[in-house]
């Protein structure tokens, strides 16, 4: 995930991605933190210590290196699984 | 040489060049008139039928009576559509035979995190207790996955007298529409779903939808399904549509402790596109096989979906569709044992799943068997949580929980006798 944002942040500094951030507390001991960072919150969730974010590239990187944050996942796209008609 | 009158008529309605489906009787089957069937451009066949002389095969419908000119050809007939419907599927799995004792559904609560569902249908209507929209498109099923996945897990079929009734048909329903009306959407958006169907008293969450695979079960959707298994919660999810190549199950189709569903044909064999594992750290999935071709369940207002049967009826295909299956299965065993974990519903389901004799990898341990699984769970205590440190090595059967059961050893070892393929 790192290298592919990388090759974003290297492009685009600013294009923004959707991730996964899971923390090592809980989401709202880092609201203040995440907020003074420009990141817009899409979910927190409660049963794990992790929040869905929209941020810039090259903002994620420099998140992804704090100590509050233990690791960052791209927010993949899901779908549904029936099978196209003939 | 006879044309049936179904495929005359076939051929007046659709365009010359459109492609139709016909058995072709012979005076005998030879592999010749095969080879000349197949040897025109547009031409293709697609099943031998020895024991009565005939094959089936594709062509234009332009090109029908010329071929039934061939000498060689007895008759020529439409290769008609047929449905194994829920009418068909749910008999074959033996639901039945759980309903006449008393069981369907009733007080447990089955959320569907999924694009929506029509909950003015008639099979639906004042069977959904909550809704929810995480999408920002609103809540109406623009789809029609949702509802036709409601349909199968607690339809009443209201609308067909019966004939398409859901598995558990006094279940209530809550939804959470965390997918658009194109079908997609983000894992953050069903984990949400996921946490509101929970915190609203969700006993089963059925989740027909995916990423692309391999994965490991360590990402935040597969993660957060184990944490709701280990909350008590039953977490029903589809393998995947990209078999029969192996390690195509995505998330959170590889999380550990989910019933993950591939799709079983109404001939009691693997669906072509079923997804099969390992894992992409090894692990034994699917868990199960259900039934997933040809399914007709309710059909939402106003959405294109599937093939129609009637304006409240769709017909379709797919693991999610095997998934609704053991979602509504689900209610009824925890309707006969309340209180019964995830780990013995999901033990239950393996326990009594009808073994094909295949490749494990495909077909889990078999395809469910209802009946068997009630009384597994009424003969059956709740089993004791294996600790993450004491959970087999990768390679084992992992997410099965019983280190020390027998039956599960010896499908370990026969497991491990299976050359390992790549696709």
């Amino acid at each position: 995930m790192i290298e592919k944002l990388k090759k974003i942040a290297r492009k685009d500094p600013k294009r923004g991605v959707n991730l996964i951030v899971h923390l090592a507390k809980p989401p709202s001991e880092v609201l203040s933190l995440l907020a003074v960072r420009g990141v817009k919150i899409r979910h927190k969730y409660c049963l794990m210590r992790a929040v869905a974010v929209e941020i810039s590239a090259q903002e994620a990187l420099r998140l992804e290196k704090e100590a509050w944050v233990t690791r960052i996942e791209e927010d993949r796209e899901v779908h549904i699984l029936r099978e196209k008609e003939e | 040489m006879y044309i049936s009158p179904e495929l005359k008529s076939e051929i007046g309605e659709v365009g010359l060049e459109e492609h139709i489906h016909i058995i072709v009787k012979a005076v005998r089957l030879e592999r010749d008139y095969i080879a000349k069937a197949m040897a025109k451009p547009l031409h293709s066949v697609r099943q031998e039928i020895r024991l009565v002389n005939a094959f089936s095969m594709a062509l234009p419908a332009g090109e029908v009576e010329k071929f039934a000119e061939e000498p060689w050809v007895e008759r020529l007939e439409l290769d008609k559509k047929v449905y194994a419907t829920l009418d068909t599927a749910i008999p074959l799995i033996g639901v039945p035979h759980v309903w006449e004792s008393g069981f369907t559904g009733k007080g447990v609560n089955i959320a569907i995190v999924d694009t929506g569902v029509d909950k003015n249908h008639p099979d639906l209507a004042g069977r959904v207790v909550a809704t929810r929209d995480f999408t920002l498109e609103g809540f109406r099923d623009l789809n029609g996955h949702g509802s036709h996945v409601a349909g199968i897990c607690a339809g009443s079929g209201e609308a067909s007298r019966g004939k398409y009734k859901g598995l558990a048909p006094s279940a209530s329903i809550l939804v959470a529409k965390a997918l658009k009306g194109d079908g997609s959407g983000r894992m953050s958006d069903v984990m949400a779903g996921i946490e509101w169907a929970v915190e609203m008293g969700a006993h089963i969450v059925n989740l027909s939808l995916g990423t692309k695979g391999p994965c490991d079960g360590r990402d935040a959707l597969s993660e957060l399904c184990d944490v709701v298994v280990g909350q008590g919660v039953i977490v029903c999810v589809a393998a995947g549509n990209d078999g029969p190549a192996k390690r195509t199950i995505g998330s959170p189709g590889c999380a550990r402790k989910v019933i993950t569903v591939g799709a079983s044909t109404d001939f009691d064999t693997v669906a072509e596109f079923s997804s099969c594992g390992p894992t992409a750290d090894e692990r034994l999935k699917p868990d199960v096989l259900a039934p997933g071709v040809d399914i007709v369940s309710s059909l939402a207002e106003g959405v294109s979906v599937g093939k129609p049967v009637d304006s409240y009826y769709t017909s379709a295909t797919g693991t999610s569709m095997a998934a609704a299956h053991v979602g509504g299965l689900a209610a009824l065993l925890l309707e006969a044992k309340p209180g019964a974990s995830p780990l013995l519903v999901k033990e239950a389901l393996i326990r009594a799943a009808k073994d094909f004799g295949i490749d494990h990898y495909a077909e889990g341990a078999g395809r469910i068997v209802a009946e068997e699984a009630l009384r597994y769970v009424q003969i059956h205590e709740n089993p004791p949580e294996v600790p993450e440190a004491e959970q087999p090595p990768p390679g084992c059967l992992a997410g099965l929980f019983h280190v020390g059961d027998q039956w599960l050893r010896k499908l370990e070892g026969r497991l491990r006798r299976l050359p390992e393929k790549e696709s």
